[in-house]
């Protein structure tokens, strides 16, 4: 390993760090109460019973950690099956994954879970959703003992227009507060008061980013095509296999706790690998970092821009990070 | 290992996509040290023969060994450590020529290794060198000229440290310079790493100057295996490619050199022909 390439790797960590660690202070900082930064930490660790202290660590910290993790898992996602379909317009909702979670939930609201088991009910259907597409395209695909990807890939696509019409056809025969439910969800939200969604959503991020780094020389060699990977003595079969498992998990239970939130998996990729390069070494959590800071940003915006009332940040993320992604496209040759 | 011994033996290989094309009762027995060309008209099965070797294609029938190893009974990455392939699409990945050449190392890293040692960069510099592409190590593949990606194809071929390089159509998508700067490495590689080669090469005469042996093959068959002497002769081109041609000896090399003759040449010298 060369010395000037660590060197730049760790340049690349710090800058990301730093950069998460403003937008969460801006994040922290800003809102229909603004709490100047000094404050902050005074704040966070005394003062237990003034309202700042309240919104602070009740409020606003669990939606940055949620969105750290969300948009972590998400763009990590996005980065892996980018890498195993061999095709940058990939992303975590091409699958499916997001589809089958959506009709999960869906299907919660109509049944009328949540007055029955709680609000937890939604999640947990959402994941159970987003985990049967997971088996149903894996399944597909894998079918004759070796993965075909590009199969995988249609059977995705094609899992997403089922389910986005099957919520459309329980859409249309519902009533109204069901209707509202299913269209509020499915806009994405990172309100989310349960403590112990977060943290599991948080810890699943992690687990994630820490399992993708086994990979690291499939994914690395699979620049080259499936073919050539095997060439150089990589068992393609069954890293992309785990690869594929890791990607969808993450992306379940980002959505089934989040909603869907679009573009993170799709746009965070794009800019994080012309910047950084191709190497999954530093890839993988240079886009963990950089989706958690994109979803943190685009929280806050979703907060403040409208105040008092809040936009979905799914809105937020798609027009930003749409935008985003057209100027960063028009001025860079070396991005395809 | 001294030579004349067989390195890689296939034995009663039958393979391909049936019923439409396939390769039948193939029969070969690849001499450790020696350059080897595969040669044959479109559709004679070498491409099928080639990904049947590299595995891209698993046979339908036969053994391939190894050092008297069945290859089936290896991993991958142990068969990486024994077969290099450099494919015939040229290399446009968006990748820095060295890490693409240090991925030669993957099949000796352990399987979840992240980090290179000092050894696999010694390793990569040394064919980096010996390939002459070392200047460009920092430049992305895609910003490399043809001929250049070729290169780096192979140094990262033999950054595997094979004992076996196999090459499809190495030649063809460059000029007559870089056709015969690349034949060259090759045959300097085989020479002084005794390094076996073994590739698909399509221009008879590049086959007849630089291989030892051929493997002539037609319609999902071997026709004919030998030195160019044996194999290039007018009979068996006229079989095989259905095309008449003037066979004469290099007097330089004293291989066997081909001529090619235009329809309309041909009909100004009927009357030699019809003999």
């Amino acid at each position: 390993m060369k010395k000037n390439k660590i060197f730049n790797w760790v340049i690349y960590g710090v800058i990301l760090i730093i950069l998460l660690m403003i937008s969460s202070f801006l994040s922290l900082s800003q809102g229909e109460i603004d709490i100047p930064f000094g404050h902050i930490p005074d704040l966070l660790f005394q003062s237990e019973n003034s309202m700042e202290h309240v919104v602070l660590t009740q409020i606003r910290l669990p939606r940055i950690l949620l969105g750290i993790a969300v948009g972590g898992a998400l763009s990590l996602a996005g980065v892996i099956l980018q890498g195993i379909y061999q095709n940058p317009l990939v992303e975590p909702y091409t699958l499916g994954i997001s589809g089958g979670a959506a009709l999960g939930v869906a299907l919660a609201i109509v049944f009328g879970l949540p007055a029955a088991w709680g609000n937890l009910s939604l999640p947990f259907g959402g994941f159970a959703g987003a985990l049967l597409i997971i088996v149903v395209v894996y399944l597909i695909g894998s079918r004759k003992s070796q993965i075909r990807i590009q199969s995988m890939l249609l059977t995705g696509v094609m899992i997403s227009f089922i389910t986005s019409s099957s919520i459309m056809l329980l859409m249309s025969t519902t009533n109204t507060e069901n209707l509202h439910g299913i269209i509020f969800w499915t806009m994405g939200s990172l309100d989310e008061p349960n403590m112990v969604l977060i943290y599991m959503c948080a810890i699943v991020a992690l687990v994630g980013l820490v399992l993708s780094y086994f990979f690291i020389q499939p994914l690395n060699a699979l620049r080259m095509g499936e073919e050539k990977a095997m060439h150089v003595g990589i068992n393609t079969d069954r890293s992309i296999k785990f690869l594929f498992v890791i990607a969808s998990v993450l992306t379940g239970v980002s959505v089934s706790v989040a909603g869907v939130i679009g573009f993170v998996g799709l746009i965070i990729p794009h800019l994080i690998r012309s910047w950084v390069g191709t190497d999954y070494r530093i890839l993988l959590v240079s886009a963990f970092l950089g989706g958690g800071t994109f979803l943190v940003l685009s929280d806050l915006a979703s907060r403040i821009l409208i105040a008092p009332n809040e936009l979905p940040v799914g809105v937020i993320t798609g027009i930003i990070g749409g935008s985003l992604f057209i100027i960063v496209l028009s001025r860079s040759k070396s991005l395809k | 290992m001294q030579k004349d011994q067989t390195i890689l033996k296939l034995h009663n290989i039958t393979s391909g996509y049936p019923p439409d094309f396939y390769i039948r009762n193939i029969n070969v027995d690849v001499v450790q040290g020696s350059l080897t060309g595969i040669i044959g008209p479109n559709g004679a099965g070498k491409t099928t023969l080639f990904r049947t070797i590299t595995g891209s294609i698993h046979s339908l029938e036969g053994d391939m060994l190894i050092q008297e190893k069945k290859v089936r009974d290896m991993n991958q990455r142990e068969k990486a450590r024994h077969i290099a392939i450099v494919t015939q699409d040229i290399e446009s990945a968006d990748i820095v020529l060295e890490d693409y050449v240090l991925m030669g190392r993957y099949p000796y890293h352990r399987t979840f290794q992240v980090i290179e040692t000092a050894k696999d960069h010694e390793i990569a510099e040394k064919y980096m060198r010996l390939t002459d592409i070392w200047d460009y190590r920092k430049k992305k593949l895609n910003q490399l000229s043809g001929g250049e990606r070729q290169l780096a194809a192979i140094a990262r071929a033999l950054t595997q440290e094979p004992e076996i390089l196999l090459l499809d159509e190495p030649t063809s998508h460059l000029d007559i310079t870089h056709q015969v700067q690349l034949l060259n490495l090759i045959q300097r590689l085989n020479e002084q790493l005794s390094l076996t080669v073994l590739m698909i090469i399509h221009d008879l005469n590049l086959a007849g100057e630089y291989c030892d042996y051929l493997i002539m093959m037609n319609e999902g068959t071997i026709h004919k295996i030998g030195t160019p002497e044996d194999v290039l002769t007018f009979n068996d081109i006229e079989d095989v490619y259905k095309t008449v041609v003037i066979t004469q000896t290099n007097p330089l090399s004293n291989r066997p050199a081909i001529f090619l003759v235009s329809g309309k040449v041909m009909e100004q010298n009927k009357e030699m022909f019809r003999e």
